[in-house]
C-alpha cells in the first residue's frame, strides 16, 4: 500500500474535532481506561478475581453501609437478626455471593470484552471487507450472489443467530498464558486468561454483514473513478487494483463503523455471557448474570459490571463519533478549486 | 435606456469567507451599475467570486460567508416608501441599500424584485412535489406580496407553523389555489413548455435539463420581478439546448423589459447576450464596460488573456495564446498588496506593485480597467524582469515552447 | 495537429490506418438483474453505441464530438477495451483488440492509453505523484525502482512540472497541473495512441489553452495518434485533423475538421456549429439556426434516422404540398402524440365543458395552440380528422390519420455513412446502395397508396433550410 492511511489533513481535522468536542475528550479518557485495566489487571487487581472468601461475601462497595435482617437459628429458633455489613477499601466495589473481589473481577472482565470485541470486529472485517469489495468490484452475478446471501444473514435476529451458532460450535476456549505472571512480575492471579474461540467467531459472524455492506458501496463508487479505469487500461491486475486503490479508499468509513461495531459487539458479548455462553466466568455479562438473583439485597453485584459495560460501550460510541465527524467531511479533501 | 439612473448600483462590495485556512476574501470592493432593462455580463473564471457576488445581491449567502462592506442601492420608490419608516438610513430618494434593510424584508423581495436561476436545475426543484406545484407556489408567494404591498407581514403570511405543520400530516395535500395553478401552467407555456397542462402535473425527474431549465425560468418570472440574475444558466446543457434556452431569455427580456444581470465564464454566451460586461478576476471586477468595448479593444491584460484562450470556431488558428499560472489564492494573509493580476501578467510593470484604482479608458464612455495600462502605454524600460514573483517557486518550463517557460512556471503557485 | 494537408483522401492510397473500428456496438441491458429475470420484466437495451464505423490513421487526432449521452465516452472506453462491446470490431495495428489475451493484451495495454476528463477523479487521493507516474511501469515490470523514478522525474519534466513534486499528493495541484500528471501517467509507456476524453472540459479556459497546447506539443514529439473525444466544438475545431460526428449512438458525420466545419453536411453537425456562441461582438446579431426539441431517450430512439425528430429539414413525403414550416408543426404535433404528450383527458378538463358536446372548440383549440395556421383542402381535413378522432380519445386512430399522410421517408429508412472522405449519414446526401433501393421501395409503396399521382421522388431540397422554420422552438 503505497498511500499513507491518514494524510496531513486528516490529521488535523481529528486534532480540530477533539479539541472542539467535550464528548470526544470523554470517548477517548474512556476507552483509555479500559485498554488500560484490560492491560495491566493482574497489576491493578488488589485480589485473584477467581479466589472466593465465604466469610467475605456479599461485601458492600466502599464507604456503603448496608443493614439487612436476616434469618439465624439461635438455639434452635428461628430469630430474626439486624447484620450490619460496612464496604471497605480492601474490597472497592464489593464482592459477590462467593466472596470474590468485583473490583479485580471488573478489571480482569474487561480483558474478555476487549479481545472479544477486538478479535470479533478484525473478523467481522476480515469477512465483510473481502466479500463486499468482491462484490462491489466485480458486480453482477458476482455481486448478486454475495449480496443475496448477507442480505439472509441479516434476516436473522442476531441473537438467535449467535445462539444456533454457540450450540452448533460449543463453547470453545483457549487458555493464554498471562505474561506477566509468567515472567513472574506478579503473583496471586490467574496463571491463565481463558479467550473464548468460540464467542469471537460467532460475533463476527453475527456482523460482518454490516461491513460487506459497506464495503461493497464503496468498492461500487471507487471501480467507477477515472483513476480506476486508468489502472485497468495500463494492464493492472484486479488483485492490484483492489489492493492498491480500491481498498485503501474505502478504508476510512470501514474503520469508523469498526469502531463503532466493537462496541456493539461488547454487547453482544455480554448478552452471550449472560446467557451462559461464553465458556469463561471472568466475564462482565456472566457476573450480571451471577448478580441477577441478588438484586433486591446485593445491588451492586450486578450493577458494577453493568456500570462497566455501560461504561465502555459509550467510551467507544464517542470515539466512533469523533472519528466520524473529523474523517467524514474532509474525507478526499477533494475541494480543490473555487472558496 | 437609462430613465432614472439605474435600477442597480453596488459600490465597494465586499464579501468574506471565515474558514478554518483564514479569511478569504471572494468579493474585494465591486462596483457596478446596471441600467435598468440592460442585459449586464459578469465573466469569470472559477474563483473569481462570480458567483458569490450574485449570491451577496440576493443576500443567499451561507455561512461561512459574509458580506463584510459596502452598499447596493436598488431602485423602486414603492420599496422606498414601504421601508422608509422603519429603517431611515437605508433609503435615499427612490433607492433603498438592500444591505441596510433587515433579513425578513430582504428575504421578501426574492421573488418578486429579484429572482434567481442556477446552474443545476436537477438541485433547484425539489424531487416530492411536481413542477407545476413548485411554480404556483412562487405565484402564490407573489401574490401576498401584491395583496398589501406596504405591509412585510402580509408577504410573509402562509408560512406560519400551521402549514408547515399541515405540509407534514398531508404531503400530498393541494395547497395551492386552482387560480395558481393556471398560472403556473401559463408560465410553462411562456418558456415554451410543450402540452403545458400535462407537463406541470409531473415531477421534476420527468423532465430533461433543458426543460427544467426552462420550468426555473418560469418559476423566476412568476413573481414578474425587476432583476433577474442568471447563474451559469446554460453550463450544464449540451449546446443545442444552450442556444434554445439562451434564446428564450433573449425573447423574455424582450417582452418584459426585465433587467437580467447574467453570471457566467463563457464569453460566448457574454457576446451572444450582454450589452455591457464586467470582467472578474480575484474578487474584482478588473475591466468593465460596453460588450463592444471590452470585446473589441480590451485593456486589462487579463481581458486579453482570457479572450486569447478561446479556440475559435472560424478556421483554426495556430496556437492558442493561454494565460500562465492559475487564479491565485483569495486567502487575505496571501494576497498582495499590488495588481493581483501582475505575477501572471506578460506586461507587469514596476507600476503594479502598487494596487491600480479604477481607471477610464480613452474612448469609450464607461470603459473602465484596474490597470495602468489603461493610462498609459506599457513602459518596456520599467517592466518587472521574468520570474520576478516567482521566489521559492519550483516549476520547471514547458519544455517545447520557450515563450510557455513564464506561463507554466507559476503553476504551481497555488500548491503550497 | 499535424497539418494534414497531405493526408489523401482516397482510403485505398493511404497506409494501414492504426485504429480501424467496425460496427461497434455497445448495449446496457435495464431489468436485467437476478430479481428482474426471476420476476419475468423484460430487460431493455440502451443503445449506448449502436454498429458505429471509422479509422484512425497514424499520426493524426480525430475528434468525436456529440451531446452528453450520444455514446462517445462509451466508444472511447470500449476501443480500449475498457468496457466489452456487444458486437463489432476494434483493429489495432491489424489485430482485433476483442481477440486478444495475456501478453498480447498486455502489449496493447501498452501501446493504448487514455487521459481522463475529470482532474480529481482521475488521480488516486491516496497514492504520490511519484507513485501515480510509475505505476504504468511497475505493472509492466519496466526497469528498477531506481530507474523509474527518474523516468517520472523526466516525464514531468516534459509536462511541464518540476521533478521535485513527486512526493506531493493530488489534492496538493491545481486542476490544470493534475491534468499534466495525468497526461504523464499516459505516457510512461511510450504508447503509440492516447484516447483523450475531455481532457480540458472540467478546466478554465486559460488553463484549457495551456493542457491544449500542451497536447499538442507532446504530439509532436512523440509522434502520437490522439482520438479526442468532446462536446466542445471549437476545442474540436482547434485541435483535430479530422472529425466524427456522434448523435444517440450513431456517427452521422464523419470528415477531415476543415471541410466539416466549413461545409457541414448534416443537418446536425449543422445545427451543433450554429448553436455554439462565439465570443466575438457580432455575436448577438448572427442569423442563429438553431433546434426545437431535446434529444430523445436512447431506450426508444426514433425509428429510421435518429435525427428526424429535430431535424429541420426532414424530407416531406412525395407529392405533399404543404409548407416546410407548416410540415414541420405536424412532425411535432405527431411527436407530441407518439410520446403520449397530448393527453384528451386533460384537454377536456380545461374547456369547462362537462358532457365533452362542443368537438368544435375542442378541435379550435389545438388547431390554434399547434398550427400558426390553417391548412388547405385535404390536409386541413386531415389535420382536423385526428383532432376529432382525439376528442373522442382514440389516440391510436389520430397517430395512424397522420402516419398514412405525412410519414417521411426519414421515419422508415436508416441512413448510412458511405465509404468516402465526409460522408454524412443523411438521406439528402450520398448514400449506399442498400439504403437506396429502401428509399426507391418506401417510396413505390407510398405513391401506391396515396395515389396522389405525384411524379417526382421524394422532396429533397437541399436547400438551405427557410429562416422561419428552426429558430424558434416553441
Amino acid at each position: 500500500m503505497s498511500g499513507r492511511i491518514l494524510s496531513d489533513r486528516v490529521r488535523r481535522s481529528l486534532k480540530r474535532e477533539f479539541s472542539r468536542s467535550l464528548m470526544a475528550k470523554i470517548g477517548l479518557f474512556l476507552v483509555v481506561l479500559m485498554v488500560t485495566m484490560a492491560t495491566f489487571a493482574p497489576f491493578l487487581a488488589p485480589h485473584d478475581p477467581t479466589q472466593q472468601g465465604l466469610d467475605e461475601s456479599n461485601l458492600p462497595p466502599a464507604g456503603v453501609t448496608q443493614t439487612s435482617e436476616e434469618f439465624r437459628m439461635v438455639d434452635g429458633e428461628r430469630t430474626t437478626v439486624t447484620v450490619e455489613r460496612e464496604g471497605s477499601l480492601e474490597h472497592p466495589l464489593g464482592t459477590d455471593a462467593l466472596g470474590r473481589d468485583l473490583f479485580s473481577r471488573v478489571l480482569f472482565g474487561a480483558r474478555t470484552s476487549l479481545m472479544v470485541g477486538l478479535f470479533g470486529t478484525l473478523f467481522a472485517v476480515g469477512t465483510g471487507v473481502s466479500v463486499g469489495l468482491t462484490a462491489g468490484y466485480y458486480g453482477g452475478r458476482t455481486d448478486d450472489v454475495l449480496m443475496r446471501f448477507a442480505d439472509i444473514m441479516l434476516a436473522f435476529p442476531a441473537l438467535v443467530l449467535a445462539i444456533a451458532l454457540v450450540g452448533l460450535l460449543g463453547p470453545l476456549t483457549i487458555l493464554i498464558p498471562d505474561p506477566f505472571v509468567q515472567l513472574g512480575l506478579v503473583t496471586g492471579m490467574p496463571a491463565n486468561f481463558v479467550f473464548p474461540i468460540t464467542l469471537t467467531i460467532v460475533v463476527g459472524v453475527v456482523n460482518w454483514v454490516w461491513f460487506a455492506r459497506i464495503a461493497r458501496g464503496e468498492a461500487l463508487s471507487i471501480r467507477q473513478q477515472e483513476y480506476v479505469k486508468a489502472a485497468r487500461s495500463l494492464g493492472a491486475s484486479d488483485w492490484t487494483i483492489l489492493r492498491q486503490h480500491i481498498l485503501p479508499n474505502s478504508l476510512t468509513p470501514i474503520i469508523v463503523l469498526a469502531t463503532i461495531q466493537v462496541a456493539a459487539i461488547i454487547l453482544l458479548e455480554s448478552s452471550l455471557s449472560f446467557l451462559g455462553f461464553s465458556g469463561t466466568s471472568l466475564s462482565w455479562g456472566f457476573d450480571i448474570a451471577q448478580g441477577r438473583q441478588y438484586l433486591g439485597t446485593s445491588w451492586w453485584i450486578a450493577s458494577m459490571p453493568g456500570l462497566a459495560i455501560v461504561a465502555a460501550v459509550v467510551g467507544i460510541n464517542l470515539l466512533g463519533d469523533w472519528l466520524r465527524d473529523a474523517l467524514d467531511p474532509g474525507l478526499e479533501g477533494e475541494h480543490g478549486g473555487g472558496m | 435606456m437609462t430613465r432614472n439612473g439605474p435600477i442597480l448600483r453596488v459600490e465597494g462590495l465586499e464579501t468574506r469567507f471565515f474558514t478554518e485556512e483564514g479569511q478569504v476574501n471572494a468579493v474585494h470592493g465591486v462596483d457596478m451599475e446596471i441600467d435598468d432593462g440592460e442585459v449586464f455580463g459578469v465573466v469569470g473564471e472559477s474563483g473569481s467570486g462570480k458567483s458569490v457576488t450574485a449570491l451577496s445581491l440576493l443576500g443567499l449567502l451561507e455561512s461561512p460567508g459574509r458580506v463584510t462592506g459596502g452598499e447596493i442601492w436598488y431602485r423602486s420608490a414603492e420599496l422606498a416608501d414601504s421601508v422608509a419608516e422603519e429603517t431611515p438610513t437605508a433609503v435615499d430618494g427612490d433607492y433603498v441599500n438592500l444591505l441596510g434593510l433587515p433579513d425578513r424584508v430582504r428575504r421578501t423581495l426574492r421573488g418578486t424584485h429579484f429572482s434567481m436561476i442556477f446552474q443545476d436545475p436537477m438541485s433547484s426543484f425539489n424531487p416530492s412535489l411536481t413542477v407545476g406545484e413548485q411554480i404556483a407556489e412562487a405565484v402564490e408567494a407573489q401574490q401576498r406580496a401584491r395583496s398589501n404591498p406596504r405591509s412585510v407581514a402580509s408577504r410573509t403570511q402562509g408560512y406560519g407553523l400551521s402549514q408547515y405543520l399541515m405540509s407534514f400530516v398531508s404531503s400530498s395535500r393541494k395547497y395551492v389555489s386552482e387560480e395558481s395553478r393556471d398560472r403556473a401552467v401559463e408560465l410553462l407555456e411562456m418558456v415554451g413548455i410543450p402540452d403545458p397542462v400535462l407537463r406541470a402535473e409531473e415531477y421534476p425527474h420527468e423532465y430533461s435539463g433543458g426543460m427544467l431549465q426552462r420550468a426555473m425560468v418560469a418559476q423566476a418570472l412568476a413573481g414578474e420581478p425587476n432583476v433577474l440574475i442568471a447563474d451559469e444558466p446554460t453550463t450544464a446543457l449540451d449546446v443545442t439546448i444552450q442556444a434554445q434556452v439562451l434564446d428564450l431569455l433573449d425573447e423574455i427580456q424582450a417582452e418584459t423589459g426585465m433587467t437580467i444581470l447574467i453570471i457566467t465564464h463563457n464569453l460566448g454566451v457574454v457576446a451572444r447576450m450582454c450589452d455591457r460586461v464586467g470582467v472578474m478576476y480575484a474578487g474584482e471586477i478588473v475591466e468593465r464596460g460596453a460588450l463592444a468595448d471590452v470585446f473589441d479593444s480590451p485593456v486589462h491584460p487579463y481581458t486579453q488573456g482570457l479572450l486569447g484562450s478561446v479556440p475559435d470556431l472560424g478556421g483554426s488558428s495556430g496556437r492558442l495564446q493561454p494565460i500562465a499560472g492559475n487564479v491565485p489564492s483569495l486567502l487575505d494573509h496571501e494576497m498582495p498588496d499590488r495588481c493581483y493580476f501582475a505575477d501572471r501578467c506578460p506586461k507587469a510593470m514596476e507600476a503594479c506593485l502598487r494596487k491600480p484604482p479604477e481607471l477610464p479608458v480613452d474612448g469609450a464612455a464607461g470603459h473602465t480597467a484596474k490597470c495602468y495600462l489603461a493610462e498609459e502605454p506599457f513602459d518596456e524600460s520599467t517592466a518587472l524582469p521574468d520570474g520576478y514573483f516567482e521566489g521559492g517557486s519550483t516549476d520547471a518550463a514547458d519544455p517545447a515552447d520557450a515563450s510557455g517557460a513564464a506561463e507554466v512556471a507559476s503553476d504551481g503557485g497555488e500548491s503550497e | 495537429m499535424t497539418d494534414g494537408s497531405d493526408t489523401t483522401d482516397d482510403a485505398s492510397t493511404d497506409a494501414e490506418p492504426l485504429v480501424r473500428v467496425r460496427n461497434l456496438e455497445k448495449y446496457f441491458w435495464e431489468n436485467d438483474s437476478l430479481f428482474d429475470r426471476l420476476f419475468g420484466e423484460g430487460k431493455t437495451a440502451v443503445k449506448a453505441v449502436d454498429g458505429i464505423s471509422f479509422d484512425i490513421r497514424r499520426g493524426e487526432t480525430l475528434g468525436l464530438v456529440g451531446e452528453s449521452g450520444c455514446g462517445k465516452s462509451t466508444t472511447g472506453e470500449t476501443m480500449l477495451r475498457l468496457q466489452e462491446p456487444t458486437g463489432g470490431r476494434v483493429e489495432f495495428e491489424g489485430e482485433n483488440i476483442y481477440d486478444l489475451d495475456g501478453a498480447d493484451l498486455q502489449a496493447f495495454r501498452r501501446e493504448a492509453q487514455v487521459v481522463f476528463q475529470d482532474p480529481f477523479s482521475s488521480l488516486d487521493p491516496r497514492m504520490t505523484v511519484g507513485d501515480i507516474i510509475t505505476q504504468p511501469l511497475e505493472i509492466h515490470g519496466v526497469g528498477t525502482a531506481a530507474e523509474r523514478e527518474e523516468r517520472a522525474r523526466e516525464l514531468l519534466g516534459h509536462v511541464g512540472l518540476s521533478a521535485d513534486q513527486l512526493d506531493r499528493y493530488p489534492h496538493e495541484f491545481s486542476g490544470g497541473q493534475r491534468q499534466r500528471v495525468g497526461i504523464a501517467r499516459a505516457l510512461a509507456l511510450e504508447p503509440e495512441f492516447i484516447v483523450l476524453d475531455e481532457p480540458t472540459s472540467a478546466l478554465d479556459v486559460s488553463v484549457q489553452a495551456q493542457v491544449l497546447n500542451l497536447l499538442d506539443d507532446l504530439q509532436e514529439e512523440f509522434d502520437l495518434t490522439y482520438l479526442l473525444i468532446s462536446h466542445d466544438l471549437s476545442v474540436i475545431n482547434h485541435v483535430c485533423d479530422r472529425v466524427a460526428v456522434m448523435y444517440l449512438g450513431e456517427l452521422v458525420e464523419v470528415g477531415p475538421a476543415a471541410d466539416l466545419f466549413a461545409e457541414p453536411k448534416h443537418p446536425y453537425t449543422e445545427a451543433l456549429l450554429e448553436s455554439v456562441p462565439r465570443a466575438s461582438t457580432d455575436e448577438r446579431d448572427r442569423e442563429r439556426q438553431t433546434i426545437s426539441g431535446d434529444v430523445p431517450s436512447p431506450r426508444n430512439p426514433p425509428s429510421g434516422c435518429s435525427f428526424r425528430t429535430r431535424c429541420p429539414v426532414v424530407i416531406r413525403p412525395p407529392g405533399l404540398d404543404v409548407p416546410r414550416s407548416a410540415y414541420r408543426e405536424i412532425v411535432q404535433y405527431r411527436t407530441l402524440l407518439e410520446n403520449g404528450r397530448l393527453d384528451p383527458e386533460s384537454r377536456w378538463e380545461q374547456l369547462d365543458d362537462p358532457d365533452r358536446t362542443n368537438t368544435r372548440a375542442f378541435v379550435d383549440g389545438l388547431y390554434d395552440e399547434l398550427f400558426t395556421e390553417r391548412f388547405d383542402g385535404d390536409d386541413d381535413a386531415v389535420v382536423t380528422e385526428s383532432f376529432e378522432a382525439l376528442a373522442d380519445g382514440d389516440v391510436e386512430e389520430a397517430i395512424e390519420l397522420l402516419r398514412s399522410r405525412y410519414e417521411s421517408v426519414c421515419e422508415v429508412v436508416n441512413p448510412e455513412l458511405v465509404d468516402e472522405p465526409h460522408p454524412s449519414a443523411c438521406l439528402r446526401d450520398d448514400q449506399p446502395g442498400s439504403v437506396r433501393t429502401a428509399v426507391d421501395e418506401w417510396e413505390g409503396a407510398s405513391t401506391a397508396v396515396d395515389a396522389t399521382g405525384s411524379t417526382g421522388g421524394a422532396d429533397v431540397d437541399v436547400a438551405a433550410p427557410d429562416g422561419g422554420t428552426a429558430d424558434a422552438d416553441r
